[in-house]
């Protein structure tokens, strides 16, 4: 169940009003009832999928016991890390894998073709899949003692707010809070969490679904349109794409502090990031935290020669592309991304000592940047991706751009324009302009109803599907 | 936890209040709207008498001109094709038709994607039309068909006029809006866009098969059971593109089973992959139109459609 339906907005008071029935003193029976709504919730999408978390959450809760109690810790990881990551790859790349192995035994004369699987992919599995991995690592590099309880455990991973699109949360975060006694009711985290809601609900149905209005109109046939219109669109995307995931996670990270808990931050204004090694640490934070911590260090990191490091940060990278998606398009984002951390290792860019002339400078062209690699991840093929570069600088093509009708252009571009203005607040006045965190009752309130009507009156309904959601 | 429930119940009563408030503004301003796409909406639901009455997607708004088949048959004619519709559209507005006159005549112009193929599962755009009439007979039933929830969404006065709040209040306040059209018929004034168009493109491709909605064809026979008693006749006007004719099958099935008259102007040499009469690959151009038009009566008349 998304947050932005209609069903979730009637489901989660309920939950909510029958959690905090639950006395504090009684913190297992809280946790009881939270692991049987995240598992009813994910049975929603398909019971035969939470076989697979189940699966998932055993595997990786004996496992990290085995590395705990055996002197083959390593095997027990590796074993562990194999049979958590097999659901994933039948569901996820098989179908990729065994094309691709089939083309390239095509080409050396050898025809072996296994027949494909029509699976659809379980809702949320690279989340938990990876989230029960960094687990893995964290108990075999001693950062995290192994869970005993395994129901603690199983509602570590299936935590509900987060099992959809992450964040990945890391267990030493909220292990502790599903085992600590927690207070009965925090005022402050409950309203925080529901401006929380609120403002990552604006981001995904007002921003994210109306620019997507746009953005799928001139993509998904994009020979129809000027090479201008695929520009604009490709920009537009990045913003469809950030306020669409920050959107999702600020909404996930909400409704878990009604609720009494703090999840990992995901996002940090990515669009004023001024490198690209800047825009990972500010873009799906929990995700790069993993890569840093399961991918990148066991690597060697930066530990070792200058070229090792430059090895490591691009293999990471790869990594990250894969977990993306099954297809080239990933990987090829993936690996530019790579090659910019490579690149701006070797010239010292990822610093920025430059004045606000040069910070503004490096913003701009760490967003062309950005935008530039998301070519690959929108496109469907490499071979779109290289037909609509190859059209966005055709200098024969006419410069006029495509521009929406009316109702969804002023709608743009108020929403665009919202979000952009909250970030540049947050980023470099964050004391200033305050609205919902305002000390006046009045103003705060008027800002609630403002954003809950905008919500209502240009928000796109009966789009339930979040990007992220189908990684 | 009492300070919490107390001010969430407060807020939600004010939005409520301002919600409801907000919804019966604009429900009068929108009603009194007689310019731009409100005022033909408002028109077809509310004013027009005419003997035949155009249904259908873009390409019945774009492609049947309304005046001409007035002053050829002697009969009165309006448009009511909509963009980016088909039969979900056309069904209620046919309900708000049947509540005040019986048409004679309804030209329908099948749109395989928009009237019975399947595109996935979001009927919800073609509801967007439908919003600000809910509460007229039959119209809401047909929320509840496409989404339960709508039955609950709809008591927001907010919801009702979402997405179309500015454009109505700019049309009423400023008088800035789109035409109007002449009775309904909006043409594509303008050349052939020829970056629009692929050679070798074939309007609908059956190689992976047509995947069927049962929903659409649903509201399709609903339709069908509405105008009995009128003379319906079922169009294809003109693609620029050469149209796989496997995909008019079950249109053709139906009007062989309710002996209704098909009329198929697709792959007709006349107008395929003709410049001069396209504005893009699906659409007619104001001469295309036009050229359609008079092709279609002449048609009309050769098949004795009219002999009531």
């Amino acid at each position: 169940m998304v947050f932005n339906s209609f069903n979730f907005i009637i489901v989660f008071p309920i939950i909510f009003i029958l959690y905090y029935v639950i006395p504090a003193k009684h913190r297992k029976s809280r946790n009881m009832f939270l692991l049987f709504v995240s598992y009813l919730l994910y049975i929603q999408w398909k019971p035969t999928y939470s076989l697979i978390l189940f699966g998932v959450t055993a595997i990786t809760y004996f496992t990290a016991l085995a590395i705990e109690n055996t002197k083959h810790k390593k095997l027990s990881l590796t074993i562990g890390i194999l049979l958590t990551l097999l659901p994933l790859f039948f569901f996820k790349y098989f179908n990729f894998i065994n094309d691709n192995l089939s083309s390239f035994l095509a080409v050396i004369g050898l025809n072996s073709h296994l027949p494909g699987l029509n699976w659809a992919i379980p809702v949320g599995i690279s989340f938990f899949t990876f989230q029960s991995i960094g687990y893995l690592c964290d108990v075999y590099y001693k950062r995290q003692v192994a869970e005993r309880d395994f129901l603690t455990y199983a509602l570590f991973l299936s935590f509900f707010p987060s099992i959809l699109a992450g964040p990945i949360n890391k267990a030493s975060l909220v292990i502790p809070q599903l085992k600590n006694l927690r207070p009965y009711f925090d005022y402050r985290k409950a309203v925080e969490g529901l401006k929380m809601i609120l403002w990552g609900m604006f981001m995904k149905v007002v921003v994210a679904d109306r620019v997507a209005l746009y953005v799928d109109t001139v993509l998904d046939s994009y020979m129809n349109y000027t090479g201008t219109s695929c520009m604009l669109a490709f920009l537009l995307y990045s913003i469809q794409i950030y306020a669409d995931f920050a959107g999702y996670s600020l909404m996930a990270i909400g409704v878990g502090k009604t609720l009494g808990f703090e999840l990992t931050e995901n996002f940090r204004r990515p669009c004023f990031a001024f490198s690209v090694s800047d825009f990972w640490r500010r873009w799906h934070i929990s995700l790069s935290t993993w890569l840093r911590y399961c991918v990148y260090f066991p690597l060697g990191g930066s530990r070792c020669s200058k070229l090792c490091n430059y090895r490591n940060i691009f293999l990471t990278f790869f990594v990250s592309g894969i977990w993306h998606g099954a297809n080239w398009t990933y990987i090829v984002w993936g690996c530019i991304h790579g090659f910019c951390l490579v690149v701006e290792k070797i010239t010292g860019q990822h610093k920025c000592e430059y004045g606000w002339v040069g910070k503004s400078i490096k913003i701009i062209i760490t967003f062309l940047l950005v935008c530039f690699s998301r070519i690959f991840f929108r496109m469907p093929s490499l071979a779109d991706a290289g037909s609509i570069i190859s059209r966005m600088f055709d200098p024969t093509l006419p410069l006029a751009i495509y521009i929406d009708k009316v109702p969804n252009l002023p709608f743009t571009v108020m929403g665009v324009g919202l979000l952009i203005l909250k970030d540049f607040r947050d980023e470099f006045m964050p004391d200033r302009f305050l609205l919902m965190n305002n000390k006046s009752c009045i103003i705060r309130w008027t800002t609630y109803v403002c954003v809950l009507f905008m919500i209502l009156v240009a928000g796109v309904f009966g789009s339930d599907q979040f990007i992220y959601a189908n990684f | 936890m009492k300070k919490f429930i107390i001010r969430v119940s407060t807020f939600i009563l004010l939005v409520a209040i301002l919600d409801a408030l907000f919804g019966f503004a604009m429900g009068r301003i929108s009603e009194r709207i007689d310019i731009g796409g409100t005022g033909r909406d408002n028109n077809i639901c509310d004013k027009i008498t005419d003997d035949i009455i155009v249904f259908g997607s873009s390409r019945a708004e774009h492609h049947y001109n309304a005046q001409m088949i007035s002053d050829s048959l002697g009969q009165s004619c309006y448009n009511a094709g909509e963009d980016g519709c088909g039969i979900i559209l056309a069904y209620g507005r046919l309900l708000m038709l049947l509540d005040r006159y019986t048409p004679k005549t309804i030209l329908y112009e099948i749109t395989p994607s928009f009237d019975y193929l399947h595109e996935g599962k979001d009927y919800h755009k073609y509801l967007y039309k439908l919003k600000r009439h809910y509460d007229r007979n039959g119209i809401d039933s047909i929320f509840w068909d496409v989404d339960r929830t709508e039955r609950y969404k709809m008591q927001s006065g907010t919801y009702q006029h979402n997405s179309s709040f500015l454009q109505n209040l700019i049309v009423y306040f400023l008088g800035i809006s789109t035409d109007i059209g002449i009775k309904g018929y909006r043409p594509l004034n303008g050349e052939m866009d020829t970056m629009k168009i692929k050679s070798g493109k074939l309007a609908y491709d059956s190689s992976n098969g047509y995947r069927y909605d049962p929903f659409k064809m649903q509201y399709l026979h609903k339709f069908l059971q509405k105008s009995e008693g009128q003379n319906l006749i079922f169009v294809v006007s003109p693609m620029w593109y050469e149209m796989d004719t496997l995909v008019l099958e079950p249109i053709k099935e139906i009007c062989k089973e309710h002996d209704i008259p098909l009329i198929d102007f697709s792959n007709d040499p006349k107008y395929v992959h003709n410049n001069r009469y396209f504005k893009d690959g699906t659409h007619l151009n104001a001469i295309g139109a036009d050229e359609f038009t008079h092709d279609l009566i002449k048609e009309l008349r050769k098949q004795k459609v009219f002999q009531y």
